[in-house]
């Protein structure tokens, strides 16, 4: 007979609601030993920062459910940012700029979820190579020089503030939440996700459309990259190719398996991979205000992911 | 009962080694004597041998069915350390530089076998919390190799009857990395586990003390391979590494390793690690090719190897179950 260990009620009850409570935690942390940690306007500075991750992440939740990984994401949004800002700079209007990169954004995805799927190249070596190849392509597109951004348009749709120092970026944040959500809970596509995460062979036999799927769901990983390409030139003054985006994949990744959508696939879920960026968006705040050197903020960055994983592993019988 | 010698499985199961005679074929063809003389040839396997060894730590990980992407950031603190060392004499650099390696590389083994956390995530963050590491041994600037330990040299770019040192560390490395992995038990518990690691523990495999010492070689490769490094440039410098984590994974795979684990040959990682200097190599001969293009060939090329290696492995299935 095996008895509940106190320990063992803690993992479960972190399992559930783990990125919940991990964020919780870092709150009660920060608020006992940050200096003036409540300070709103460097709080929507993150926020403003981290959007692109979050649509990055939302991406990535779907492709992690399919027990896929799109390491490329950074990459994409680099290649797309850049030729929205070469666009720009050419003359082309805002909106012509946002439709072609979003469609690039598409195609790469399509053909990402293509190889996956009918080729049956692994998720992991594709994306590397993706990544390697659209980052030697972003910094073709401007011969490695950063492209600065002057239209005011775009930059409105980055840098706009609401009342009290609110960014415009809350509002892309909670359209991504509520689109994310209904596709994970209320359309066919999360069960598909997860029946393909699950076990690719009973999904096939179930009568899933194993290739459609998939190359629907890394389509819609690389329109998120798109998006966030998007997002990343409205916020800043220019465009970097050979800096922008990069290891945005580990952030992403991060907050997904924070969040609790499982590595080995499953269910997608949504409202854990919000609460995983928002845990990244307070690990970051953490490491800002307490003026944690930029050294040893990625280390402790790696610790508070690994120590949120190590709550809400999964408890093996 | 020993099976019929077939040309179609031998192709498929030498894929990689035929993939890497072909692109020398071709680089002799473009390149002539430039590619084929000794010189050149040395040098080619030199510049791939600090990275194959932490390859050959890789293919084994990934054989037993786990992941490490740390090695490049465990090569960039060896690195450092053994610089920081360094004023304490060539023994002490060395010496450091190693124990750190078993260190770091302990850490990850602690973290997947012990704490269970998944090694994809686990060595995520370790790869950023050694990266930072590295960056803070001597606040984010490389550090010189002091001159009181002048035998450090020797490590990167000694000659041993005119081979550089660092292709005899590689060679032997993979000699034994080969001999374990086809003749010995623990050879074989990392296969099983790697194919299925729940029979594995019902066979009696003690599957967190094989992926611990896993961890432990792999760090140990990785760090020699940056502690040979900071030796060739005579310095320590903490963006060493760069990359290894997913040039490895590309080179295992293109030695025809199964990233999902429990099949894989030794001897293909050091194919695909030379398949990566050759091309590597034929990209310098190019000329001036910037930097872009050299990653965007490298990635095509990549590709389309994965691709031919994939159209393989499918043909061996087919074969294997007819």
């Amino acid at each position: 007979m095996k008895k509940i260990h106190k320990a063992e009620t803690v993992s479960i009850l972190f399992q559930k609601y783990g990125a919940a409570a991990v964020f919780l935690i870092l709150i009660l942390v920060n608020a006992v030993f940050t200096p003036n940690f409540v300070n709103v306007a460097v709080m929507w500075n993150i926020i403003a920062q981290m959007t692109p991750i979050m649509y990055i992440s939302v991406g990535m939740t779907f492709v992690i459910g399919t027990s896929g990984i799109d390491l490329s994401v950074g990459s994409i949004l680099a290649f797309c940012s850049i030729i929205l800002a070469r666009m720009l700079q050419l003359g082309y209007p805002v909106l012509a700029a946002v439709a072609v990169i979003l469609l690039i954004g598409a195609v790469i995805g399509i053909f990402n979820g293509f190889m996956v799927s009918k080729m049956g190249i692994q998720p992991i070596i594709l994306t590397i190579v993706m990544q390697m190849i659209l980052r030697g392509f972003a910094i073709f597109v401007s011969k490695g020089k950063s492209i600065p951004i002057t239209n005011s348009t775009l930059s409105a749709m980055g840098l706009h503030r609401f009342p009290g120092g609110v960014p415009i970026q809350i509002l892309y944040v909670a359209v991504i939440f509520i689109v994310g959500s209904i596709l994970a809970k209320k359309t066919a596509l999360g069960c598909y996700v997860e029946a393909i995460g699950d076990n690719n062979k009973a999904a096939f036999l179930a009568g899933v459309r194993i290739v459609g799927m998939t190359v629907l769901i890394y389509m819609l990983s690389g329109v998120m990259s798109a998006v966030a390409g998007i997002l990343e030139a409205a916020r800043s003054g220019a465009v970097d190719p050979s800096i922008v985006g990069g290891l945005y994949e580990v952030d992403a990744i991060a907050a997904v398996a924070i969040g609790g959508t499982s590595l080995d696939g499953g269910k997608p879920n949504i409202t854990g991979t919000f609460f995983g960026v928002m845990t990244m968006i307070l690990i970051t705040m953490t490491i800002n205000m307490n003026n944690i050197p930029y050294e040893i903020s990625n280390i402790v960055k790696a610790f508070i992911i690994l120590f949120s994983l190590y709550m809400r592993r999964e408890s093996k019988a | 009962m020993k099976k019929k010698w077939s040309g179609k499985n031998f192709f498929a199961k030498n894929g990689s080694w035929i993939a890497l005679l072909l692109l020398a074929l071709i680089s002799t063809i473009l390149n002539g004597k430039n590619f084929l003389s000794v010189s050149n040839l040395l040098n080619l396997v030199r510049q791939v041998s600090m990275l194959g060894l932490a390859a050959i730590g890789v293919n084994f990980i990934i054989i037993a069915g786990c992941k490490d992407l740390s090695v490049g950031g465990i090569a960039a603190v060896c690195s450092m350390m053994a610089a920081f060392l360094s004023p304490y004499g060539t023994a002490a650099a060395v010496a450091g530089g190693i124990l750190t390696a078993l260190l770091l590389g302990a850490l990850n083994g602690f973290l997947v076998a012990v704490l269970k956390i998944l090694p994809f995530i686990a060595t995520l963050g370790t790869m950023i919390a050694y990266n930072g590491i590295a960056l803070l041994i001597h606040d984010g600037k490389s550090l010189a190799i002091s001159e009181n330990s002048a035998g450090f040299a020797f490590l990167g770019r000694g000659l041993i009857l005119n081979i550089p040192f660092p292709i005899l560390v590689f060679a032997a490395a993979a000699g034994t990395a080969v001999f374990v992995a086809e003749h010995t038990r623990y050879g074989r518990a990392v296969y099983a586990i790697g194919g299925n690691e729940e029979s594995a523990v019902m066979m009696g495999i003690q599957v967190a003390r094989t992926k611990m010492l896993l961890y432990i070689f792999s760090g140990l490769l990785a760090g020699f391979g940056g502690i040979m490094m900071a030796s060739r440039l005579n310095a320590g410098i903490p963006f060493t590494g760069t990359g290894w984590d997913m040039y490895t994974i590309a080179a295992v795979v293109m030695g025809g390793t199964l990233i999902r684990g429990g099949e894989g040959k030794i001897s293909g990682a050091a194919a695909g690690i030379l398949i990566w200097g050759v091309i590597q190599n034929m990209i310098n001969m190019m000329g001036d090719v910037s930097t872009y293009w050299q990653q965007i060939i490298m990635g095509f090329i990549l590709l389309s190897a994965v691709i031919i290696q994939n159209i393989a492995e499918r043909r061996r299935e087919v074969i294997s179950e007819g």
